[in-house]
C-alpha cells in the first residue's frame, strides 16, 4: 500500500514492526526481502513517485572541502539514487575487507567470504548476470575472442557487469504495492529519530511534510536507509536526547566520508592493432543479453607488496587514426599520438602491419576510479543554514590525502606497463605536476563511510550487524556503513549487505 | 636464451658488439639498410627492421637524447642496446639474421615493460630499449 503523508490527518501515528527510513536502493531491497511475511513494514520516503524540485532542494548543502554537489549526486524520490544510476556492478575485492597496516582505519568486521552468499541474490535484484566477475576463460568462450592474461603481475582483469540500470522505484513499485504487510509512506520527511530517555533505544520517528503536517511512526525496529550523506545527517539531527546526535557518543557519525575519486583526461593510450585489443577491453560486450566490460584492477598481491590503495581503470576508443592522413594535424596531442603509433608499429602489430591496412591505430581514453583511505577529517556535519523544514542543512568537507594521490599514480603506471608488456599499446600521462591531482577531482556519486561499521564503538557507528552501537533497535543500511570503499561501484555491495541485514532482522522477528 | 650468468666486461662487450655489427653490415645491401648513425660510422642492419616511421621515431628519439646527451655518441647507444639484448638473448646480438635480432628486441621490449624498466619520453611510458632505438633513429 502506498500512502501520501500529505493526505493523512495531522498528528497521525502509524505503527509497524519495522520502520525503514528511505525508499531508495537499500530501503526497497530490505522491504522486498520482508514482503509477504507477518512483519508489518513501513517505508518512509521523503519524495513522491516522481522527481520534485522542491523535495530535491532538501538535499542542498554547504560545501567546505573539495567542490562537490550534494544535490546532483543523489535523488530524493521513490527509488532514490537508482533513478540516476549508471548501472556499474562489481563486488568489492577480498583485500578491501582486510585490515591493511598501510591503510589507516582499514578492516571490516568480517571477511569478503561473509558477503559472497549475498552477492548472487543481489545480482538478480540489479538484473545482472550472476558471477564471472574475474573469469577470463568464461568471457573468452562467450565472446570467441582471445583475452590476454596480464603479464606484469601488477594488474588483473575484472569484468564489470552493467545493470539496465535497475530503477528500483519503478521496477519494484508494484511488488511493494501488492505486499499486504508493507506500507510505503510518501512525501514524509523524518525530522527526528526520537530516542528513549537514556538514548539506548528509539521510541518513534517524527515526520513532517512540506505542506506543514506532523506525523509519527512507531515500530519495534528502525532501519535508517537514506543514503551515505543523509544517514549521517539524520543521526546528527536526532539530538534531542543525545546532544551530539544519536549513535554519536564517540564522535564517529559523519566522519570518514569517502568517495571514489573519478578521473579522466589524465592519460592517453594508443593501440596499434585492434586484433590485440579484444572488444571487451574497450567497450561493453553483450552476452546473453547482459553487457559487460573489462576493468583493469591492481592484483591484490601487488597492492600488498607496494602498499597501495585499490583502483579501477577502464578504457574506451576515443578516436581512430587512419593510415596515410594527417587527421588532427595542428593539434599537438593528436600529432603526439599519431607519432607514437607510427614509431611503435613494429611493437604493436604483427610484422608492423595492422589488420586493417587503412587504420594506423586507435586512441583510447582512460577513466580511473580509486579508493581513498578512510580519513576522519573528511566528514559530514551540520551547517548553520536551514532547509524548508527548518532543519540544519548538511555540511560536507570531502578531503583527500597524499596517500590517495600517490597510490593513484602508482596504479596508473601499472596500466602503462601492462599495455606495453602485452604489446597492445603505449600510454602517455598528461599529468604535469605529480604533486597535484591530474585535474579537479570528481566523485562518482558514491557516498560511503559516514556511519562506518566496526566492532569497536570508538571506531565506528554500527556493529557487524549494522546495528547502531548502544541503540538497541536502530540499524543502518547502505554504503554509509562501508569502513573502506575499495574501488568497485558500491551499489551491488550495498544490496548484498542489505540482504544480509534482512536475514538478521528476520531472526529478530522470529 | 637469457644469459644473465654471463659476465662480460663492458670493454670486451663493446668490441664484440661492434665486430658483429661490421660483420652484419658487410653481408647486407648497404644502399638499403646501412646509413650513418651519429658517429658510429654505420648503423646496425636490424635498425631499419625494428623502427616504424623514421620521422616519428626521430621526433621521440630527439626528446630522449635531450635527456641523455651521452647517447649522442651512437656507438655508445648501440652498445647499450646490444648489452641489454645480450642479457635477454645473447645469440641475437651476434646473429647475421636481422629478423632474428628484431624478434629478440621485440621480446626484450615487452620484458622491460614487465620489469618496469621504463622511462618517460614526452610523457609516453617507453621501455628503455625502445626509447634508445628511437634515439638511434634520430641519429641517422
Amino acid at each position: 500500500m502506498f500512502t501520501d503523508a500529505r493526505n493523512l490527518p495531522d498528528h497521525t501515528t502509524l505503527e509497524a514492526d519495522l520502520a525503514i527510513i528511505g525508499g531508495g536502493v537499500a530501503g526497497i531491497t530490505l522491504a522486498r526481502a520482508l514482503a509477504g511475511n507477518k512483519t508489518r513494514v513501513c517505508v518512509i520516503e521523503s519524495g513522491g513517485l516522481e522527481f520534485d524540485p522542491q523535495v530535491q532542494s532538501l538535499y542542498e548543502g554547504e560545501n567546505t572541502g573539495i567542490d562537490y554537489s550534494t544535490t546532483l549526486t543523489r535523488m530524493r524520490f521513490f527509488g532514490g539514487s537508482s533513478n540516476h544510476w549508471g548501472g556499474y556492478c562489481r563486488p568489492l575485492d577480498p583485500i578491501d575487507f582486510e585490515t591493511r597496516d598501510w591503510v589507516p582505519f582499514s578492516g571490516w568486521p568480517f571477511a569478503f567470504d561473509e558477503l559472497v552468499p549475498w552477492y548472487q541474490p543481489a545480482a538478480e535484484i540489479v538484473q545482472i548476470a550472476p558471477g564471472h566477475f574475474d573469469d577470463s576463460r568464461y568471457w573468452q568462450q562467450q565472446t570467441g575472442e582471445p583475452i590476454p592474461e596480464p603479464a606484469t603481475g601488477r594488474l588483473r582483469l575484472q569484468f564489470v557487469h552493467f545493470s539496465p540500470p535497475t530503477h528500483f522505484g519503478s521496477r519494484y513499485r508494484d511488488e511493494l504495492k501488492a505486499a499486504a504487510n508493507i506500507q510505503v509512506l510518501l512525501n514524509a520527511n523524518v525530522t527526528n529519530i526520537t530516542a528513549a530517555e537514556n538514548g539506548g533505544s528509539v521510541k518513534q520517528l517524527a515526520i513532517r511534510t512540506l505542506n506543514g503536517l506532523n506525523q509519527s511512526v512507531k515500530a519495534r525496529y528502525y532501519v535508517l536507509a537514506t543514503g551515505g550523506l543523509e544517514n549521517a545527517r539524520v543521526l546528527l539531527l536526532s539530538n534531542d536526547v543525545v546532544k551530539a546526535g544519536l549513535g554519536n557518543h564517540n564522535d564517529q557519525v559523519g566522519r570518514y566520508f569517502m568517495e571514489h575519486p573519478h578521473l579522466s583526461g589524465f592519460a592517453d593510450i594508443v593501440a596499434g592493432d585492434l586484433v590485440r585489443l579484444p572488444k571487451i577491453f574497450r567497450e561493453r560486450v553483450t552476452v546473453e543479453g547482459r553487457p559487460a566490460q573489462v576493468a583493469f584492477n591492481p592484483a591484490q598481491a601487488f597492492l600488498r607488496e607496494q602498499q597501495l590503495l585499490n583502483a579501477t581503470f577502464m578504457v574506451g576508443v576515443a578516436g581512430i587514426y587512419q593510415a596515410g592522413t594527417l587527421a588532427g594535424s595542428g593539434d599537438s596531442n593528436a600529432q603526439a599520438r599519431r607519432d607514437m603509433l607510427l614509431a611503435a608499429r613494429r611493437f604493436l602489430s604483427d610484422e608492423g602491419k595492422t589488420t586493417d591496412p587503412n587504420t594506423l591505430g586507435v586512441w583510447l581514453g582512460v577513466g580511473g576510479s580509486c579508493e581513498q583511505a578512510p580519513n576522519p577529517d573528511s566528514r559530514v556535519s551540520l551547517s548553520d543554514q536551514r532547509d524548508a523544514l527548518e532543519l540544519p542543512r548538511l555540511k560536507l568537507d570531502w578531503r583527500l590525502t597524499e596517500q590517495d594521490r600517490l597510490s593513484f599514480y602508482a596504479n596508473l603506471r601499472s596500466l602503462a606497463l601492462e599495455f606495453g608488456a602485452l604489446g597492445i599499446g603505449r600510454m602517455r600521462e598528461t599529468v604535469t605536476d605529480p604533486r597535484d591531482w591530474p585535474q579537479p577531482v570528481a566523485g562518482g556519486s558514491h557516498h560511503m563511510g559516514t556511519t562506518r561499521m566496526s566492532n569497536d564503538p570508538s571506531r565506528g557507528v554500527v556493529d557487524r550487524n549494522c546495528k547502531v552501537h548502544d541503540v538497541e533497535n536502530l540499524y543502518v543500511a547502505g554504503s554509509s556503513v562501508f569502513p573502506t570503499s575499495g574501488s568497485a561501484n558500491p551499489t551491488l555491495t550495498l544490496v548484498a549487505l542489505t540482504l544480509r541485514l534482512a536475514e538478521h532482522l528476520k531472526d529478530r522477528f522470529r | 636464451m637469457i644469459a644473465e650468468s654471463i659476465r662480460l666486461s663492458r670493454r670486451r662487450f663493446l668490441l664484440m658488439a661492434l665486430a658483429s655489427l661490421t660483420a652484419a653490415c658487410s653481408d647486407t645491401d648497404h644502399s638499403a639498410s646501412v646509413g650513418k648513425a651519429g658517429n658510429t660510422g654505420a648503423e646496425p642492419v636490424w635498425l631499419a627492421h625494428i623502427i616504424g616511421d623514421p620521422e616519428a621515431c626521430a621526433r621521440l628519439g630527439r626528446a630522449y637524447l635531450a635527456a641523455h646527451p651521452e647517447y649522442y655518441r651512437g656507438d655508445t647507444l648501440v652498445a647499450d642496446i646490444q648489452q641489454a639484448l645480450a642479457k635477454h638473448d645473447e645469440s641475437a646480438v651476434f646473429t647475421r639474421d636481422p629478423q632474428r635480432t628484431v624478434t629478440a628486441l621485440q621480446l626484450l621490449v615487452r620484458e622491460e615493460y614487465i620489469r618496469g624498466e621504463v622511462e618517460a619520453v614526452t610523457g609516453w611510458t617507453l621501455s628503455i630499449t625502445e626509447a634508445r632505438l628511437y634515439a638511434l633513429a634520430a641519429l641517422r
